[in-house]
This record gives structure tokens, sequence and C-alpha cells, in this order.
């Protein structure tokens, strides 16, 4: 579905990533893990297109749909939760249901301004479930979530990625235990 | 131990500054009494009272009005086209390089060139009741593309990413993304313009003297010597001014108030 072929990406000189090959299936969840700058980030940002390998090449299924939950919420702040939910095209029942799963039923009409950091991190996530992807990316989309949230989360991605392709990056591998485990480090 | 805040107090309150304003306009009028005095020719310096009954005067005749009237909608028609050749170039210069290319020098050269050399100019091609509103055109379109642009330019680079991982169309991003840091960067310009646009509009008017106009009037009591008209004109502007850049500011706060604001 998604291959990596000898990629290489450098930032300012620094190696982040080194003849990095991969192929991703549909159906399968992937947890990218390492430490903090070894290339997490990078590789999701690689498989959604938003930045460019120096070396090797990406191969994407025609007509992939791929979404992706960032480091931080990115958000509008102008727009209420609901608004930013379906953003252009999303349902809006599918958009109340996903919000309603994730505990901020009570939110939708809410400004990401007037919520809590863990609060905007679960709309992010609903947001990008709503979009109905074939390809998650998930950027350590935990951070700031309680341990009762972290598992309300995973378990609505559980449900709602069923034969879809989930790639997390990750600290914290405590929600991610059916996942196949990616270490950037060997 | 509990966490204590305290909101902070401006310095002056609202009924201080405006007793500020009100002292220090109090000042000028008195240093222009003294200068008047000191010159004690009206002819060339009126003294304040006699301008200020001089447009009292005028205030009470139908062709006063009408002059008032008739320059409004001149250099508000002007403002408008601005306004929105400016949002339109700034549009252009942005989603295109060739266009930039094209309009960069022009709102360059637009921005340079002395009010008075395109009066001069466009009296030789156009009407003369066209030519103010065609100068405040003039002045006010560089000034709304130069902070259009920067406004598209400073958008949110995060935003934009999130906008192209969920494929969201350049029509949304443009109303959603783009929208309100243009807002952000416009409002300002706007104002600016606003100023602007009566100054350039009134020496257009003075130069190419269309009928019922301000800038006529002006040109008039020169010639007539008629130096407390002359002002009363001038303060008319002033306050013509400085009531709209108000009655914007108001309206803008009242916007902000109760439309749904940012995040900070």
């Amino acid at each position: 579905m998604i291959r990596l072929e000898h990629i290489a990406k450098r930032f300012e000189g620094k190696e982040v990533l080194k003849d990095f090959s991969y192929t991703f299936e549909q159906g399968l969840r992937y947890a990218v893990i390492g430490p903090s700058g070894i290339g997490k980030t990078t590789l999701l940002r690689l498989i959604a297109g938003l930045t460019l390998p120096d070396e090797g090449s990406i191969f994407r299924e025609n007509g992939l749909r791929i979404r992706m939950v960032f480091q931080e919420d990115r958000l509008l702040p102008q727009l209420d939760l609901l608004q930013n939910v379906c953003l252009e095209s999303g349902p809006q029942a599918d958009a109340r249901r996903l919000l309603s799963c994730l505990g901020l039923a009570a939110e939708e009409a809410s400004l990401p301004g007037e919520l809590s950091g863990g609060m905007r991190r679960r709309a992010a996530l609903a947001r990008a479930l709503c979009a109905k992807p074939d390809v998650l990316l998930l950027d350590e989309p935990i951070n700031g979530l309680d341990e009762a949230a972290k598992h309300q989360a995973f378990s609505l991605i559980l449900q709602e990625m069923r034969g879809k392709c989930v790639i997390c990056a990750a600290h914290d591998l405590s929600v991610l235990e059916s996942y196949q485990t990616i270490d950037l480090t060997k | 131990m509990m966490d204590s805040t305290t909101s902070r107090k401006p310095l002056f309150g609202q009924k201080s500054r405006l007793l500020a304003s009100g002292l220090g306009l109090l000042f000028w009028l008195l240093v222009w009494e003294l200068l008047a005095r000191y010159v004690d020719l009206s002819v060339v310096l009126s003294p304040p009272k006699e301008v200020f009954l001089t447009l009292f005067r005028l205030m009470q005749t139908g062709a006063f009005w009408l002059t008032i009237a008739s320059s409004f909608l001149r250099i508000l028609t002007g403002f408008a086209a601005g306004l929105f050749l400016g949002v339109l170039f700034a549009l252009l210069s942005f989603y295109s390089r060739i266009m930039d290319a094209l309009i960069h020098p022009l709102m360059s050269v637009l921005k340079a060139t002395p009010v008075a050399s395109f009066i001069i100019l466009l009296l030789f091609f156009s009407r003369n009741q066209f030519i103010p509103g065609i100068i405040v055109c003039i002045m006010v379109a560089p000034v709304i593309w130069a902070n259009g642009l920067k406004g598209m330019k400073e958008t949110d680079p995060a935003l934009l990413e999130m906008a192209d991982v969920f494929s969201l169309s350049k029509k949304w991003q443009l109303r959603h993304i783009y929208g309100p840091s243009l807002k952000a960067y416009l409002l300002p310009g706007f104002l600016t313009a606003l100023g602007l646009s009566w100054k350039a509009g009134v020496a257009a008017e003075v130069l190419a003297a269309p009928p019922l106009s301000i800038g006529g009037m002006l040109y008039r009591a020169k010639v007539y010597l008629e130096t407390p008209e002359m002002m009363a004109w001038t303060l008319c502007v002033i306050l013509i001014s400085m009531g709209l850049e108000c009655l914007l500011k108001h309206l803008l706060l009242l916007t902000g108030e109760n439309g749904r604001r940012p995040a900070p």
C-alpha cells in the first residue's frame, strides 16, 4: 500500500533517516518508536507527502486517503469544535458521534481556545477519524491525555480504523501493544 | 498556598483620558488664538472664533451639505475601488509569481509618485469630476495591496499543512485560513488608507475643481482671500476624517465583541 525504498533525509547536514525501507500494509497497525530526534515525525511527514526525501522513493497506492493527527492540534481558532471536525465535507452526524465517543459532546459549540489541551487533542483525533482515512498517521497523539482518555482514544481508533492502516509515533507504548513495532534506532 | 491574581488596572481611566485629550485640544486652540493675535491679520491667519463662526454659518446653508455629500461620495467611491483593487492585486501577487512581478513595480511606483503629479497628468485625460475618485483609488490600492499581501504571507504554515493533508479546497482555505490572517493585516491598512483618501481626495479636488466639492470651495476661498472660510472648510475635512475613523474603529470593536474571537 505504501512502500518506502532506501529513504534518506537530512536537516542542515544532520542525517535523520538513512537508507530506510519499509512497506506498510492495509489492515495493519504500526508503532514507530525511538527517542526524540530520531526521525519519527519526519517519517510520518514523508508518508503524508508533506516533505520529500533527499534520497530514495516513496510509492503510494493510487487514491489513498491519508490523514494525520499532528503533534500540535492545528485546530482553526475561529471555528467551533464541530466545524473543526467536519472541516469542508465531513458529515455532521459522524462528527457529533466521534466527539461524543471522545467525551466532547457538550463542547461541540466551543472554540478551541476555550478548551483544555487534552480536549483539543481529542478534537484533533476526531477530525482525522471523521475524514474516513485509509491511512491514519498519529504523531504523539496521547500527549496531554490522562489514562482514561488514552484508552478511550485508542479503542475508538481501533473501532474506526478496522481493516485500515494506522501508523503511530509515540513514546508511551502502553496503549500500542497490538501494534507492529518499527524501531528507528535499529 | 493559594494562588492569587489581580487584574492590572490601566494607569488612566476613560474619564481621565478624555479630560487629558480635552486639555490638549484646549492648549492648541490657545496657541492658535495667540498666533492669530500676534499676526493680527485675519487674511493670513484667522482666529479660532472667527473660523468656528464661519463654519457655523456655512452649515446653515444647503450648498454646504450638498458639497459635503458630493465630496463624500466621490472620495468613498475611490476608496471602495482602491480597496477592491488592493485586495485583488494582493491575491494575484500571492498566487502568481508572474503577476507579482508585474504588480510589484507598479505598486512601488504608485507609492513613490507625488499625488500632485498624478492629478496634473489626469487633468489631460479625465473629466474633472472623476479625478478625485481616481486619485483616491491610486492612493488606497498600494496600501491595501501591501497589507493584504503581508497578511497572506504571514498565514500560519502549520494550518496550511493541515489543509494540505486534509485536501481542503483553495476556496475553503481562502475563507477559513487565509481570511482571518488577511483580516488582521487589512484592518490597520484600512484605517491608514481612509485617512489618506481624504487628504488625497481633497487635494485632487483643489487642482481639478469639480463642481460641488470641498476642494473646489477651498480653492475659491483662497482665490478670494476668504481665509476664515478656507480654514472652516479645512476644519470640516479634519472633522469628517476623524469622525469616520472613530466610527470605523467603533464598528470594528463592536464586530470583535459580538463576533467569535480567535483563541489566544
